[in-house]
């Protein structure tokens, strides 16, 4: 049986590689004495990354990691060649996962702001528009549907355009609409984009390298 | 019918035994004072139901009587609402095929076994009252007991903690009517109309459903603690009961407490104020990654995580001080006690949160 890799066309010149260059170093992630990730050598060089894998392999973790949401147990990340835990990373980074519990008791609108008043950019309101979400905006985010709660998600990543996108499964619940205007603006994105999917949008996407997270996890031997 | 009201009062006492170990960071022996302090509150509430019944009480005595009377049966109902309305439950019972009439019953009659004696005792004496002359030389009491009703639905139905009626009122008609002779009558009717205006109208309901521009880390943390008061609310119900029976224990025995009295004092404050700090923790836990993704740093978010405390302990001491004539080197301990709670609440968690400040509160007293 083909591993989605074999799907993927890796492309090395189409795109000129990234001048912010995220770095792994032998990194690992415990919780408790459970390994998720174990030795974790990586370099993101390329614009356009897909990473691929079976569930639990450690994908989101991973991308929880780069964007220094979550400390490594060992190894180091690195984003420009300084820690992803600094300040001045984070401004230049921008992750959705679902993993990410937004503060409930926010309306969307609210969340936006703060974000926005955080990064010092303007309030996305064509992205809103663009995503389907201003009818929401005044609604909390307790309240929010799944599809809703993608878009915030997704919004908060990419409201500020940061050199470097994580997004975790960026389609999952969103609408035909939004899905389709999401594919675009990600293939026309400036920054590097770097998404974990099982989606053929990217893993059969030419302009997506397509990395598998078996080959690169030493952990996964052991499963 | 009959097994319905089972269900709900099923439901009650779950939900009841439920609410007694969410108070349980307090400490055990903390929990048997307030206890005690609920239970001595409500003998009090009832024992000042002579004052408020008297029709010739001074005014300031009878806002501070009715506005003390209020606030305990609006919290002995509050913090028993999610218990009263089965709210955990809101859409199963909804499911239920069960007249709306019933339903409503079945909440009021809940309620009445929630709100007690002091919901109870006015009704029943304002019925008692035996003639119709009576009843209208003395009709400031049947519209106390009138009041007493709406807060008890108030404390049911409203999201807010009714402000205007509890703080704006009291304040209005204490002091801006003390330059005119207003009798009970007055007083009572004013007290009635604005509880019924915020009844209706909830107006910090309507502020806080409008949308509020957030920009400051400070803002989130504020609306998080205005979607669910009741944390702070309890401290700054507590500490105002133990400060009060302190305040009256002195005052009935004419003397100042001594030292290591003063030492206990404080350190059950800082013990009740520090531990808000399990909802700061509580709020880490909830949004680790969120919280991880802010530019801000986490010292300054810790800072504004604990202000609420502190300003509880800045008034409890102001209160403390004006009251109970605590000596200055003592009032100054609260402050650092609460702030040696709130780390060791960060640091060990319940494990050994009092011990620090238990520590401290010895080393004073042997110094």
């Amino acid at each position: 049986m083909q591993t989605p890799t074999l799907f993927c066309i890796v492309v090395l010149s189409f795109k000129s590689p990234v001048n912010h260059l995220l770095i792994l170093k032998n990194v690992s992630k415990f919780y408790q004495k459970n390994a998720v990730l174990k030795g974790v050598n990586f370099h993101f060089d390329k614009q356009r990354y897909c990473i691929v894998g079976p569930n639990g392999i450690g994908k989101t973790t991973l991308l929880m990691l780069a964007a220094g949401l979550e400390n490594s147990s060992v190894g180091e990340i690195t984003f420009n060649e300084k820690s992803v835990y600094l300040t001045e990373n984070k401004r230049l980074m921008g992750i959705s996962s679902d993993k990410i519990s937004l503060p409930e008791f926010l309306t969307a609108q609210q969340l936006l702001e703060y974000h926005c008043s955080q990064h010092n950019c303007p309030f996305p309101t064509l992205l809103i528009s663009n995503l389907g979400l201003s009818a929401q905006l005044t609604t909390q985010i307790s309240a929010l549907s799944l599809g809703g709660l993608k878009k915030i998600s997704l919004l908060l990543a990419i409201a500020h355009q940061p050199k470097c996108l994580l997004l975790d499964e960026p389609t999952t619940g969103l609408d035909a609409k939004s899905r389709e205007w999401l594919l675009d603006f990600l293939n026309s994105y400036q920054g590097q984009v770097i998404v974990t999917s099982h989606e053929q949008s990217f893993t059969e996407n030419h302009h997506y390298q397509c990395v598998e997270l078996t080959e690169l996890n030493k952990f996964s031997d052991l499963i | 019918m009959n097994r319905y009201f089972q269900l709900r009062g099923k439901i009650y006492y779950h939900e009841l035994k439920q609410l007694l170990p969410s108070l349980g960071n307090l400490l055990a022996f903390i929990l048997s004072i307030l206890y005690l302090a609920i239970s001595a509150s409500v003998l009090t509430a009832l024992i000042s139901l002579s004052v408020i019944a008297d029709i010739n009480t001074p005014i300031e005595q009878r806002v501070i009587y009715q506005g003390g009377y209020f606030l305990l049966l609006y919290f002995l109902i509050r913090i028993q609402r999610r218990a009263i309305l089965g709210l955990n439950y809101q859409h199963y019972l909804a499911s239920l095929p069960v007249p709306k009439k019933l339903k409503q019953a079945n909440s009021a009659l809940l309620t009445i076994v929630a709100g007690n004696l002091p919901l109870l005792a006015p009704l029943l004496l304002s019925i008692y009252i035996p003639n119709f002359s009576t009843f209208i030389s003395q009709l400031h009491f049947p519209i106390f007991a009138l009041s007493v009703l709406i807060i008890a639905w108030v404390s049911l139905k409203n999201k807010t903690f009714p402000w205007f009626s509890f703080i704006f009122a009291p304040i209005v008609l204490s002091l801006g009517f003390s330059q005119y002779p207003l009798n009970a009558i007055s007083i009572n009717c004013s007290w009635l109309l604005i509880i019924m205006i915020e009844a209706y109208y909830e107006p910090l309901s309507y502020m806080a459903s409008k949308v509020w521009s957030v920009k400051y880390y400070g803002q989130i943390r504020w609306i998080s603690i205005m979607k669910n008061p009741a944390s702070v609310v309890i401290r700054i119900f507590f500490c105002s009961l133990f400060i009060s029976m302190a305040t009256y224990v002195q005052y009935k025995m004419a003397l100042v407490a001594n030292g290591y009295i003063q030492i206990l004092c404080i350190w059950v404050l800082s013990i009740v104020i520090g531990s808000y700090q399990f909802d700061n923790e509580k709020f880490y836990q909830l949004y680790p990654h969120y919280l991880n993704s802010l530019l801000n740093q986490f010292r300054l978010r810790y800072c504004v995580d604990i202000l609420p405390a502190i300003l509880i302990t800045l008034i409890s001491c102001v209160a403390i001080h004006w009251w109970l004539n605590f000596s200055l080197e003592i009032i100054i301990l609260l402050p650092l006690e609460v702030l040696l709670t709130i780390i060791s609440v960060s640091k060990f968690r319940r494990n050994f949160f009092i011990i620090p400040s238990l520590l401290s509160g010895l080393l004073m007293y042997v110094l």
